[in-house]
């Protein structure tokens, strides 16, 4: 192949690329997306936020920057808002940060972190490294990861969400874990969020979370709605039932995504990626029009628990 | 509800980390081949027992280069947990400065042949079995990849005699551990060799020594085993 074959048909590719690549954009754009109110204050926000767990711990690598870069991006092109990340994720922070530096479409960003650590002192140190990281100088919301020094941190995160350095506060559990505990502090009414793992196989937060979440007007940040991948394994090839149309769902992430997010009181779910398509089929789960209804949920949960 | 696994500790995913492997091992070739070279020519140009001081000194030399640079910079750059791998690796620094300058008593033939067994090993044999698995050409990696490192180190200890040697092989078998349990949660197809090679070199020592012990006498092997001496 000569130089200017090869030169435009890498300038023609790259259109085409670009052309696929922004078409889900388009198509969302002229689509309503599903937006849900946070109860504190009635702002409403995307319904699919973004997790970072692993999948944002890269280290130092630029060509994975890059990739990872390109991901927020897509992500902020197709409506996303709430952007999750914890001092616990390794390098995480740091990689949301600069690819926060390098964009230019980040403005709809809901920046929410976490302090991890039992110590008062080291907590404030964490929320400070946050800030620096993300280079924000407020966060929209900080949560106790996991509850860890719950209490302490609890009072610290208040203190600072008077000083205006943040506006919501929250904890968080994952995998089931804790949630006796996060009923007694969701009683106790001194949070905003709560986040804890919610998916069409791990659903026993319907039982007693999510209704009392709804009770108390707390927000729920919904985690492992993938159950990190597992659910894909677990239906194999199985294909996705004839009315799947019917409930806005054209793939198994846009099935388990919209399972979650119609519960009416789930805020946002975070499904984190690496890659860009994964991102894109994500993020079209957050078109409002055929959003699943009650009863259509119970059918796609009868319709998982058959094929797995 | 699902419970925490084992692999819901793993803080990165599996290519990132071999990326990360693989990115270091390129970057460092030219430390791996000098230290390989160096300790592959004092083995074999050298009397037994100098060998095995000199040895000592360039494995001091490996683990401050592989605690500092791969675990504490590099590593740890996507888990925090290998900053403490870091300091294992560094703890060996004296520990190994220690043995290169005091004397050694050698241990029994068999035990010395492990020294040249797993310097060829490393040397020799790995480079294929690596060929075989992952279908590409990979240097043995000796102070810039911890599993071949660890296993020198190991077979370096073996073939000494050193009243408590278990206390030195503490840090080189918890390595071995922590990067064989790295390695199956990131699905790497060789995380079983550093637990194979280690139970086979001792597995050769304990059998050359039980040999040994049977022509002396039956009755002293078991404590010659925990002793170390003769």
């Amino acid at each position: 192949m000569s130089f200017s074959n090869a030169k435009r048909q890498f300038v023609l590719g790259s259109l085409a690329a670009a052309a696929v690549s922004s078409f889900p954009a388009l198509s969302l754009s002229s689509n309503p997306l599903l937006r849900k109110p946070i109860p504190a204050s009635s702002e409403t926000i995307s319904a699919i936020g973004m997790g970072s767990w692993i999948t944002f711990n890269i280290g130092r690598d630029e060509y994975l920057q890059e990739k990872r870069t390109q991901v927020l991006s897509t992500f902020f092109d197709m409506g996303g808002e709430l952007v999750d990340s914890s001092p616990m994720y390794g390098s995480s922070e740091q990689v949301i940060g600069n690819a926060l530096r390098r964009l230019t479409n980040d403005d709809s960003l809901f920046s929410a972190s976490k302090v991890w650590t039992s110590s008062p002192n080291q907590a404030r140190n964490q929320f400070q490294t946050s800030r620096q990281l993300w280079d924000q100088r407020q966060f929209d919301l900080i949560q106790v990861h996991n509850l860890v020094g719950c209490e302490n941190q609890l009072a610290l995160l208040k203190e600072l969400k008077q000083d205006n350095l943040i506006r919501y506060i929250g904890v968080t559990t994952s995998h089931g874990r804790r949630h006796s505990q996060i009923v007694k502090i969701m009683k106790r009414n001194e949070v905003e969020f709560v986040q804890f793992t919610y998916n069409i196989m791990d659903n026993q937060a319907q039982a007693q979370l999510l209704p009392l979440a709804g009770d108390l007007g707390i927000a729920v940040i919904a985690n492992r709605p993938f159950r990190g991948g597992h659910l894909f394994k677990r239906i194999r090839q199985a294909p996705l039932p004839d009315w799947a149309v019917e409930v806005g769902c054209s793939n198994w992430a846009q099935f388990f995504l919209r399972f979650v997010i119609s519960h009416p009181n789930v805020t946002c779910a975070i499904p984190a990626t690496s890659r860009v398509d994964h991102m894109q089929q994500n993020m079209q789960a957050l078109q409002l029009q055929n959003m699943p209804t009650a009863s259509q949920r119970k059918l796609m949960l009868q319709y998982f628990r058959k094929v797995i | 509800m699902s419970n925490y696994e084992l692999e819901n500790f793993l803080l990165f995913s599996a290519d990132v980390y071999k990326r990360l492997v693989f990115t270091f091992n390129n970057d460092n070739i030219a430390i791996s081949i000098a230290a390989t070279g160096l300790l592959a020519f004092v083995t074999l140009s050298t009397r037994p027992a100098t060998a095995i001081k000199l040895c000592f000194a360039i494995l001091a030399a490996s683990w401050a280069w592989l605690g500092w640079r791969f675990y504490i910079i590099e590593f740890a750059s996507i888990n925090w947990f290998a900053t403490y791998m870091g300091v294992l690796c560094l703890l060996q620094i004296p520990m190994f400065i220690a043995l290169s300058i005091k004397n050694i008593e050698l241990g029994y033939k068999i035990e010395q042949s492990l020294l040249y067994i797993t310097l060829s090993y490393l040397i020799l044999v790995r480079p294929i079995i690596l060929y075989l698995v992952y279908g590409s050409f990979t240097f043995p990696g000796l102070a810039v990849s911890p599993i071949p490192t660890v296993l020198f180190a190991i077979g370096i200890l073996f073939s000494i005699r050193q009243q408590y040697r278990w206390l030195f092989l503490l840090i080189p078998i918890s390595l071995m551990i922590l990067e064989s349990i790295t390695l199956y949660l990131v699905q790497d197809e060789m995380w079983t060799e550093g637990i194979v090679i280690t139970a086979l070199m001792m597995m050769l020592a304990t059998y050359g020594r039980y040999n040994i012990c049977r022509l002396k006498d039956k009755t002293s092997f078991l404590p010659l085993v925990l002793t170390q001496r003769k």
